[in-house]
């Protein structure tokens, strides 16, 4: 590959590919053996403040050794060789992340560390190696004079070290509870795991939890094996009344369409009493004559109710799904700071202080008629580091593109 | 039911760009615009499909795999367009096409369920961008792949391929911004919605490795400018990572709880 390293022999200076490799592959090694004989406990890493002054010392170190050791191994550590072995053995550890279901215990694989791959040891290992590669390489970067393309290459260097430094020391200073509110009710109780709860700095009143949906559609079943049957490319028909169409060969017509209906006897009334479902009439042209009947998609309370078309086919109605689920509310701090009414729903969570509230989940058992909103609360100090790494990366992006554009021909 | 309307508009669509790149193989004249014509009226064609498809949806359709594969031709045949004015390369032109066909096919026999419906969590004004610049930096990709699979057969018969890598260095650049703009407005995107930039899940995880081998190509080609058989190859090795990220999740033991599966 590299034709210094064919000429010279192994482990002479300058170190080139082989060397390289060997090195970081020796790194990843020795990290799967540690993990193998520590047992694969988890590493913890230190809160604040002593993940902050880890960082700073290990910058400082990087600037210090940077200055004042002086040799070939140096040389070595800002090259390109050294890089590209840091950079295939860190994709070669998520590879196998790729490939591996993370999370799930599993013998000898578990052992080393393949199931948790991102709090092992080789990857945290492999990943300071590349770190400090990084480092010493911008460091160098950083006596060049200023133009365009460093400029753009100290905004992606930066970056990539500014996010992956933030992001992994900064994981143990986040923190990320679950919070249960009833309808009416309020509390500042939150929960990190099943077994501990903790009290949060501000306490949540929850007005109303309210989901909206999307009209049911009509399906058509197989009578015999119960698979629902859809003609590829083709839409399931939206239920809404008055509206006509056809289900495979079925001409149907909605008559009524009750988004909140009861039954009773052999039909369904319209209620909005607790519980209440969903139900249609319909009227349905079938080969053996025209059906007129109620079906409805039944719910935690009431049975689902089909329409039998023929021996071959019967017809149904899909749950509604869930367009959008909102939770209004109160939030009081401690220090009796208070914002009323707001809106909390997915895709846009509340800031409150520290912490961010983020429309979480609800009984989904009972759907439209749950009463409990669960909220995540988050609260995650080094996330504007974090930000500004990323923006860091996408103005050095920026001058990828235009410099794709300059590439000689 | 616009799906259903696909095969017409594939009907008239390839006969239009494979008679465009028959005639442009025998054009003798740079004034004869008549292939061109035909190569272009096909993909405004296949873009005028993908509005309607959109306005009848009322949502934005990137959501389902299918959905994606068109945005893809979309993509693929204007970069191919683009790629020939630029450079007057016929065969970029023609397998770039020819590779677009081969998604859109992949519609024809596997259509999509027409599914008007969006959960949640993808409403977000980040849905479009993140989706959009994805897609584009694959289209992008794949042309540095057809440069890379032309290079490796040139070599093979001995030619200079030089040239080429430069080709494909600016296709990857250009490419490899946009796979970035990608992984961190999903980052920023995943913070809105889940809470938190990054999860590992499956899908991010492929989305990094693909990002990373890129990334290893523009290091490489930077300090090796005349080495020539590892670079050509390491573009076909993250093709097929990207088409794992995009596709072959779905069917990894890792798949699992993924927030990216998109069946419906």
């Amino acid at each position: 590959m590299s034709e210094d390293s064919t000429k010279k022999r192994m482990w002479q200076f300058p170190w080139g590919y082989r060397e390289s490799f060997i090195i970081t592959a020796g790194l990843m090694i020795v990290g799967f053996f540690l993990e193998f004989i520590s047992k694969g406990s988890i590493v913890q890493l230190p809160t604040w403040p002593v993940n902050l002054f880890l960082l700073v010392f290990f910058i400082l170190y990087l600037i210090a050794t940077y200055f004042l050791v002086k040799g070939p191994v140096m040389t070595w550590l800002s090259s390109v060789p050294a890089a590209m072995a840091g950079m295939t053995v860190f994709t070669f550890l998520i590879l196998l992340m790729g490939f591996i279901p993370q999370g799930v215990p599993e013998g000898f694989a578990g052992k080393i560390g393949l199931n948790h791959i991102h709090t092992s040891k080789p990857y945290i290992i492999v990943t300071i190696f590349m770190l400090t590669i990084l480092g010493y390489t911008i460091i160098r970067r950083l006596k060049l004079k200023i133009t365009l393309k460093n400029i753009a290459f100290l905004l992606n260097h930066i970056g990539l070290f500014v996010i992956l430094t933030a992001a992994s020391i900064g994981s143990s200073d986040m923190l990320r509870l679950k919070m249960p509110v009833m309808e009416g009710e309020s509390s500042n109780i939150a929960f990190p795991d099943e077994k501990h709860k903790a009290e949060m700095p501000f306490s949540l009143l929850l007005h109303s939890f309210t989901i909206e949906e999307y009209a049911p559609e009509l399906i058509v079943f197989d009578g015999n094996s119960g698979e629902p049957v859809i003609p590829k490319g083709s839409a399931l028909p939206k239920i809404e009344t008055g509206s006509k169409g056809k289900i495979l060969d079925y001409d149907f017509e909605i008559i009524s369409f009750l988004p909140f209906a009861v039954p009773s006897e052999d039909k369904y009334l319209i209620s909005e009493q607790y519980g209440s479902t969903h139900a249609v009439l319909l009227r349905v042209n079938t080969s053996v004559g025209i059906i007129e009947d109620w079906i409805s998609c039944g719910n935690f309370m009431y049975q689902p109710k089909y329409m039998i078309l023929n021996q071959k086919h019967i017809l149904g109605m899909t749950q509604p799904k869930v367009k959008r689920y909102v939770s209004e509310v109160d939030i009081t701090g401690n220090d009796n700071s208070i914002q009323k009414n707001v809106e909390i729903s997915v895709n846009s969570p509340l800031k409150f202080g520290q912490w961010k509230i983020y429309q979480f989940s609800y009984n989904d058992q009972l759907g439209r008629w749950s009463e409990m909103s669960i909220f995540e609360v988050i609260r995650d100090p080094w996330l504007p580091v974090v930000y500004t790494g990323i923006f860091m990366i996408l103005f050095g992006s920026i001058y990828l593109l235009w410099a794709g554009r300059k590439v000689e021909n | 039911m616009t799906w259903q309307l696909y095969s017409m508009y594939i009907y008239i669509i390839f006969p239009l760009w494979i008679t465009g790149a028959i005639l442009l193989y025998f054009k003798k004249s740079n004034r004869n615009v008549i292939p061109d014509l035909f190569i272009i009226t096909g993909t405004v064609l296949l873009i005028a499909f993908t509005v309607q498809l959109w306005m009848s949806l009322g949502r934005p359709p990137f959501r389902t795999l299918a959905e994606t594969r068109l945005w893809y031709g979309v993509f693929l045949s204007v970069i191919g367009i683009i790629l020939y004015y630029r450079w007057k390369y016929k065969w970029m032109l023609v397998y770039s096409f020819a590779m677009a066909m081969v998604f859109l096919l992949l519609n024809y026999f596997k259509p999509d369920t027409f599914d008007q419906t969006l959960m949640p969590a993808l409403q977000s004004i980040w849905f479009v961008p993140h989706v959009i610049v994805y897609i584009l930096a694959y289209a992008i990709l794949s042309g540095a792949t057809l440069i890379a699979a032309d290079g490796i057969l040139a070599l093979w018969r001995g030619n200079q391929i030089n040239q080429r890598l430069k080709y494909a260095d600016n296709l990857v650049y250009i490419g490899f911004a946009f796979l970035t703009f990608g992984l961190l407005f999903g980052g920023l995107w995943a913070k809105e919605a889940w809470g938190h930039y990054w999860t590992w899940d499956p899908k991010e995880t492929w989305a990094l490795i693909t990002w990373m081998i890129y990334l290893l190509y523009i290091h490489f080609r930077h300090r090796h400018k005349t080495s020539e058989q590892l670079p050509l190859w390491l573009l076909i090795i993250a093709m097929i990572t990207v088409l794992i990220c995009w596709f072959g999740v779905n069917y990894l033991a890792v798949a699992g709880n993924s927030v990216h599966t998109y069946t419906s």
